[in-house]
């Protein structure tokens, strides 16, 4: 029978609740962050395909080993599963051996018919989107984690597995790589001059 | 610099999500519920399974105490003269 306090309780008491196999627990959790862990897959994917792919391998993931998050250690779920997507897209990465092309870094020639000035703006989106995608895979989960995901340097460290130093410079130096990229294409250079 | 850098970080994309992907997740993951049906081996080895080894071994001592005070009123071997055994009633024919 459904709890009807399901979706009014926090992410851990639904998790306890999963461990004790219930299916509304599951589905109230789901429904809840698919949006925020597609997005944190895509970003650090960017592909589509690949990011539907991955959060719906993680939460089954969680649904057949709930008993991979541990309620003593204090994690709070959603770092704990900012980890596990974290983790397993820099292995899908890795697996590929190389980034594929970004959907949002297409700029398709239907395109030139925007107005100037949104054909600019999609254009320094996709340059964007090159620069970021061209990052060392930490680098990129962190700026991701901490710019686009809101964390704490605290929390994005924990997901990482890294001290809030080594956060901090993974941050500095992909804001240092992303500055480079985008002076390179003359995106930062011709913001200055305007 | 760096602020010029931060506004064009914050104009990348937010991605939308798909249409009915947490519908489809839930869905999976009601089917992967189902229990698969078991062969009749896995059925016998599944009878005798001991889902808690820890409390059918305490269930098993209590059980055995008290069928032990139950029995009390019975005589053991302990109990008897363990050399009666030995005396053997021949009948004094000779």
């Amino acid at each position: 029978m459904a709890n009807p306090r399901t979706s009014e309780d926090s992410d851990e008491s639904l998790m306890i609740r999963i461990q004790e196999g219930d299916h509304q627990a599951f589905a109230v959790l789901v429904e809840r962050h698919t949006d925020r862990f597609y997005a944190a897959a895509y970003r650090m994917l960017g592909h589509t395909g690949d990011a539907e792919d991955m959060v719906q391998d993680a939460f089954l993931k969680l649904w057949d080993n709930p008993f991979l998050w541990k309620e003593n250690q204090g994690a709070k779920f959603t770092t704990w599963f900012y980890r596990v997507v974290t983790n397993m897209s820099i292995d899908l990465i890795r697996k590929r051996g190389k980034a594929v092309a970004s959907d949002m870094m297409e700029l398709h020639e239907d395109d030139r018919d925007l107005q100037d000035q949104q054909y600019q703006d999609a254009q320094e989106q996709a340059q964007l989107e090159s620069a970021i995608q061209a990052l060392p895979d930490k680098q990129r989960a962190a700026l991701n984690l901490c710019f686009y995901e809101g964390l704490s340097n605290k929390d994005a460290a924990d997901v990482l597995g890294v001290q809030v130093k080594a956060l901090e410079s993974l941050l500095m130096r992909a804001k240092a790589g992303i500055r480079d990229y985008l002076t390179r294409e003359g995106i930062l250079e011709e913001r200055e001059r305007a | 610099m760096s602020d010029d850098l931060d506004r064009v970080l914050c104009k990348r994309c937010t991605p939308q999500t798909p249409h009915g992907l947490a519908q489809r997740i839930i869905a999976q993951a009601a089917a992967r519920s189902v229990r698969a049906p078991m062969g009749v081996m896995d059925e016998i080895a599944f009878m005798f399974m001991v889902p808690r080894p820890a409390f059918a071994l305490g269930l098993s001592v209590l059980l055995g105490l008290f069928i032990g005070f139950e029995a009390g009123g019975l005589t053991t071997l302990a109990d008897q003269d363990f050399t009666s055994f030995l005396v053997v009633d021949e009948g004094g024919w000779l």
